[in-house]
């Protein structure tokens, strides 16, 4: 049985090189049909063969090597995520995490997880808090990026978005804390206040390049406000 | 011939159309430093000093404004909550809830204190610039600048009225109308005492009565009396509490 030749199909190489060349038209995991499932099927192949379109009858078993591991198809990446919450939590830089990470490379999968597990921990009961936080982080984030951008920075939504997200994890730590004293108590309070400028100075420190680094107070109070309110969620509701 | 410009901003060029970042980033260019000058030199006026020729001219920004409001809102609803319940504190039948609507009210009031008045006082300022040649005229960034400012000493003085004692809460509230109304009288005593000595009288009492009804307001509203004895009530709306004053 013969293919005829096209132009696009085949490249022509001298007789030469032939020698040396080697393949096969045949792809082995492709099964024909060679009708051994009765007389008019038999009929069929034959005819469709003569007339050159004996492709149509390929049948595809080929196992599927292209099905990835769920996670690398939704694009989280685990270790990065960690590397991502360990420069969160430790903003000192003489730790020498590359934090330019956080900001450049940002993700989606891993602020969600944060915020989520920020309103679970509020949640006392009350399933609408969930979305009034979410909303917050959505609308917070814009008013910090549209800051950020008119202060001179050149950061995208998406990546405030992702560093917002990451810096309550310092609230989501402090929170047993606060569970275990509880209250108004001066110790509370004082806990709380750590717990705002530790997770601004993270937000801030990761969101300012080098840009506009004279600015960056300027950046770190309104996310300060910011986590305030966040706070403020998880106490007052 | 009278000379009648309509410039938003005195004396700078914007290029750039206002649907872009680069607009706006001409009013947001400020350091972290001029902005704190600006803030000292808004609760500590100087006789002579005019605020705004010191420290605002050819570069007012909105940072200020719009983050010191943002600031004194928040001050005002966590103050307004912590003595709200301090003053309850030990009492029958009370549940500590916080009233988030009258946050909304606190920013609405604040808010609109620190840019419709001095849209007001800048359309004011304009008319009267038609009729009298004034030396001085201010740009509507600069009074919008000056404004916000000075409420920068309202913060620290809405935190004192978290104490339930009358005396500090008069005491705090006087001496920051003091300060924050002589920075504004300051300011726009320049601009508005070549017109007509009743016309000036008039704008420098609006602006001082107005500060004065800002301030009483806030207080009046967002902080409860401490009283001495206190019936607590709990009524039928959701998340406010009455306090009736027991016979």
């Amino acid at each position: 049985m013969q293919f005829s030749p096209s132009n696009g199909d085949f490249t022509f190489v001298s007789s030469t090189e032939a020698e040396e060349l080697s393949g096969t038209i045949d792809a082995q995991d492709i099964k024909l049909n060679m009708g051994s499932d009765g007389g008019k099927d038999l009929y069929a192949t034959t005819f469709l063969r003569q007339r050159g379109y004996g492709w149509l009858l390929e049948v595809d078993e080929e196992d599927n090597e292209d099905i990835k591991p769920l996670l690398e198809e939704l694009d989280i990446d685990l270790k990065d995520i960690y590397y991502k919450i360990r420069c969160v939590l430790m903003p000192m830089p003489s730790l020498g995490f590359n934090r330019q990470v956080v900001r450049d490379n940002p993700d989606f999968w891993g602020p969600l997880a944060v915020v989520l597990l920020f309103s679970m921990i509020s949640i006392y009961g009350q399933f609408r808090v969930v979305s009034w936080i979410i909303t917050i982080w959505i609308f917070g984030s814009l008013t910090i990026f549209l800051l950020a951008r008119v202060l001179g920075g050149e950061v995208s939504y998406g990546q405030v978005l992702g560093v917002i997200g990451y810096s309550l994890l310092p609230l989501i730590v402090i929170a047993p804390l606060l569970l275990v004293i509880g209250g108004f108590d001066l110790v509370a309070t004082l806990i709380k206040l750590f717990g705002v400028f530790w997770a601004a100075y993270s937000a801030a420190s990761l969101l300012v390049g080098d840009e506009f680094k004279t600015k960056k107070p300027l950046l770190i109070y309104p996310i300060f406000l910011l986590y305030i309110y966040f706070l403020s969620l998880y106490t007052g509701v | 011939m009278i000379l009648f410009s309509f410039k938003l901003l005195s004396g700078k060029k914007k290029s750039a159309p206002f649907w872009t970042f680069e607009y706006y980033q001409t009013f947001f260019d400020v350091e972290t430093h001029q902005i704190k000058d600006r803030i000292v030199g808004s609760v500590l006026p100087w006789r002579g000093k005019n605020f705004i020729h010191l420290y605002i001219r050819k570069n007012p920004d909105l940072y200020g404004p719009f983050w010191i409001c943002a600031t004194l809102v928040f001050a005002i609803a966590i103050s307004g909550n912590i003595s709200n319940f301090l003053v309850h504190l030990g009492g029958p039948k009370f549940r500590y809830v916080p009233e988030f609507r009258k946050v909304t009210m606190a920013a609405t009031a604040i808010y609109s204190y620190a840019w419709l008045v001095p849209l007001a006082l800048w359309g004011l300022l304009l008319w009267r610039n038609n009729k009298v040649m004034s030396l001085v005229s201010y740009s509507f960034m600069e009074i919008v600048c000056v404004y916000g400012y000075s409420l920068s000493i309202y913060i620290p003085a809405v935190v004192l009225w978290i104490i339930p004692y009358e005396q500090v809460r008069w005491c705090s509230i006087v001496v920051a109308l003091c300060l924050s109304g002589s920075v504004l009288v300051l300011t726009f005593w320049p601009a508005v005492k070549d017109d007509h000595p009743r016309v000036s009288i008039a704008i420098i009492a609006a602006i001082v009565a107005l500060n004065v009804l800002l301030a009483v307001g806030c207080q009046a509203y967002f902080f409860s009396k401490p009283e001495p004895d206190l019936q607590v009530v709990s009524s039928s709306a959701p998340g406010e509490m009455k306090a009736i004053p027991s016979t």
